[in-house]
């Protein structure tokens, strides 16, 4: 084996242990990577939960009628202006 | 003599041999050290690097949701953490502690400071549960290593006190324990999933472990009948009737009388179903199907329809109501005004007890009793409500001579509350009886329908058309218009319905309590087509002030009905209103 043909195997051999190491490196930041998002999606989870609590206590009749009556908007819950609306049109029709 | 060469010679010759056996003896001490490692502490080992290495985390199912009939969410799961404290790791004096904690958690420092005195020993102290985001970041804030948060579903109930007695409450291990959720707990409970992970040195997870994955397996949804808005608008006119009288309790019920669905119920006083333990047992139980009550005047309109479907009177027959008194035996009957010679609607209009008696002696045991069954009076109703009771009705054997009468006039039965007012929609629904419902339908985790719970579920005839048109549309109508049900009269729409009152059964069962009351009325409008049948009972309101079903209970169901029907969008019927109506 001449010198040259020593050195070329040996650098060989080392490019090919990088290689491995680096691969390894790089499966066990990909492995975490997905240990971090299985963790993010279970957060999400519970965030999504939470916010869909939220909603629901915002959309309680009750608290949709305690904001109307505070904000003195005028407008009235839907449904509710049904009646009054067919009477005052019965009155305005009256000669 | 040998040579100074030949002495250095022997020497390394010597030493050669003496460092290969040692180096033979410390190779054999190696190879024997690991025999021993891979056979002797093996399993010790192995245990030891799995606890080092391998970890893991609890992936949680959610529990499903409770919808109304609209999607407003009724129940749901969301992730709170409870507060807990490591009293080892508490540095320092523990009052100073619990003063820094006491503010982030709105404990009393007291408090605090008590609960880690108490449980000196142990590493895990709850302080608090279920904590809101604002109180798991203050706590955050501290970067105290003795205060911590620990992760945990927690039920929540956004309506607060609303539909409470519907849907019950979990306990603290998230199974459902009363209401729809006891009821419907195998359908909404989900399975928590398992994460395995490998760690490095420092517990930072590195990989999952394959063979570790168990995927969380959330709950299915359940979508009620029951319409939120209405539920408050029955809440809200229970409220102020039971208050108005000062009632012990109070139930109401919304009904559609051509679905079966149920569309509110309401027992009053309630609670709040995050908290179920502030209240006694009592005031949580779901009144409306678990407690029967005898019905009393609201009783008549059923047997009057059992006398004319069996051709046992007719509508037109003058019954004798000795102006008001009665002599059966020892028992004498009273009316609350005088009257002589009444056909059926005088006597249901004017809720004659005089007159039912008449019509009950007409009928005979018999059929009033076939009556009664029919009505499905003594048998559950088949509702998903757990704890639903059957009422009594007593075989005829059991029938003294004064039964006829009393049965009558509504008493000596014992119904519940939905029971009467499914009675009522089944008249309403031409005389065609429909399974009361509180469920809608049941949804996967994912929303997609399972099984088929739509449709009506028909249980059949009781009485026949041209008979439940006739009580509705003639009887039950005079009752608002010129009887005691005055109080449930609307501006906008015709209402039919029946009042009733009873004196209650003292504790003991055995006799009637004096001043003690049942006021009931049952409505429904519009009168062409009900939309609607609303009922409405109050229980032992104070007897000076009022409690006769007239006027206590007719005008919760007016103001029930006179709001829920134009929320649904039903055209008013009443003429100059309607008329104006495009």
């Amino acid at each position: 084996m001449t010198v040259a043909r020593g050195f070329a195997l040996s650098v060989a051999f080392a490019a090919i242990a990088l290689t491995v190491v680096h691969l390894r490196a790089e499966q066990t930041r990909c492995a975490a990577r997905m240990v971090a998002i299985d963790a993010d999606w279970v957060r999400l989870r519970r965030d999504l939960w939470g916010l869909q609590t939220r909603i629901a206590r915002l959309k309680a009749p009750e608290r949709i009628h305690d904001r109307v009556a505070a904000f003195q908007t005028g407008l009235v819950p839907p449904g509710f202006d049904e009646v009054s609306r067919r009477t005052e049109r019965l009155a305005s029709r009256k000669p | 003599m040998s040579s100074p060469a030949a002495s250095i010679d022997q020497f390394q010759r010597r030493s050669g041999v003496v460092l290969l056996l040692c180096s033979a003896v410390v190779l054999l001490g190696l190879g024997g050290r690991l025999v021993y490692i891979n056979t002797t502490l093996r399993d010790r080992l192995l245990n030891y690097a799995e606890r080092q290495q391998q970890g893991g985390a609890t992936m949680p199912a959610r529990r499903g949701i409770i919808l109304d009939a609209r999607g407003r969410v009724l129940a749901a799961t969301e992730q709170r953490p409870d507060v807990f404290v490591d009293p080892s790791r508490v540095e320092g004096d523990v009052d100073e502690f619990a003063n820094r904690l006491s503010p982030r958690v709105n404990i009393p420092a007291a408090n605090i400071a008590e609960k880690i005195r108490r449980r000196p020993q142990s590493r895990f102290v709850v302080i608090a549960s279920g904590v809101d985001d604002i109180t798991a970041e203050a706590v955050r804030a501290m970067h105290d290593p003795a205060v911590n948060l620990d992760e945990r579903s927690v039920r929540t109930y956004p309506l607060g006190e609303s539909i409470a007695h519907v849907l019950g409450w979990v306990g603290r291990d998230g199974a459902g324990l009363e209401g729809i959720e006891a009821a419907f707990d195998s359908h909404l409970r989900g399975k928590d999933g398992w994460r395995g992970t490998i760690h490095d040195a420092r517990r930072r997870a590195l990989r999952s472990s394959d063979e570790e994955m168990i995927p969380p397996k959330d709950g299915g949804h359940v979508v009620l009948t029951i319409d939120a808005e209405i539920q408050r608008i029955a809440e809200q006119a229970l409220a102020e009737s039971v208050n108005r009288v000062e009632a012990e309790s109070g139930i109401a019920i919304v009904m559609s009388p051509q679905t079966g669905e149920i569309l509110a119920m309401a027992c009053y006083p309630t609670f709040d179903p995050n908290d179920p333990g502030s209240v006694p047992t009592d005031v949580r139980r779901n009144r409306a199907v678990t407690d029967p009550v005898e019905p009393g005047s609201t009783f008549k309109p059923f047997i009057v329809c059992g006398a004319l479907d069996g051709s046992h009177i007719s509508a037109t027959e003058q019954f004798d109501c000795h102006m008001g008194v009665r002599m059966i035996g020892s028992r004498t009957i009273k009316d609350v005004k005088p009257h002589g010679m009444m056909d059926v609607k005088g006597i249901i209009t004017h809720s004659s007890n005089i007159g039912m008696s008449m019509i009950a002696d007409r009928m005979g045991n018999p059929a009033l009793h076939n009556t009664i069954r029919r009505f499905g009076f003594g048998t559950k109703t088949g509702i998903e409500c757990p704890g639903e009771a059957d009422g009594r009705v007593y075989p005829l054997k059991k029938w003294s001579k004064l039964s006829t009468a009393s049965v009558g006039m509504g008493y000596e039965v014992l119904v519940s509350p939905l029971q009467l007012i499914n009675g009522f929609a089944t008249i309403i629904n031409d005389g065609v009886m429909l399974r009361p419902r509180i469920v809608k339908r049941l949804l996967g985790p994912g929303g997609e329908a399972v099984g088929d719970s739509e449709s009506p579920q028909i249980v059949g005839r009781v009485v026949s058309s041209r008979i439940a048109h006739y009580v509705t549309e003639e009887l039950l109508v005079s009752v608002v218009e010129n009887g005691s049900g005055k109080g449930a009269k609307l501006e906008h729409y015709s209402v039919l319905g029946k009042t009733g009152t009873t004196k209650l059964i003292s504790r003991n069962g055995k006799i009637y309590e004096p001043d003690a009351y049942l006021g009931t009325f049952v409505g429904a409008a519009p009168v062409e087509r009900p939309a609607l049948v609303a009922m409405v009972m109050i229980r032992r309101p104070n007897h000076r002030l009022a409690y006769y079903g007239s006027a206590v209970a007719a005008p919760a169901v007016g103001e029930i009905l006179g709001q829920a029907l134009p929320y649904l969008g039903v055209p008013p019927d009443k003429d100059q209103v309607a008329a104006a109506t495009p």
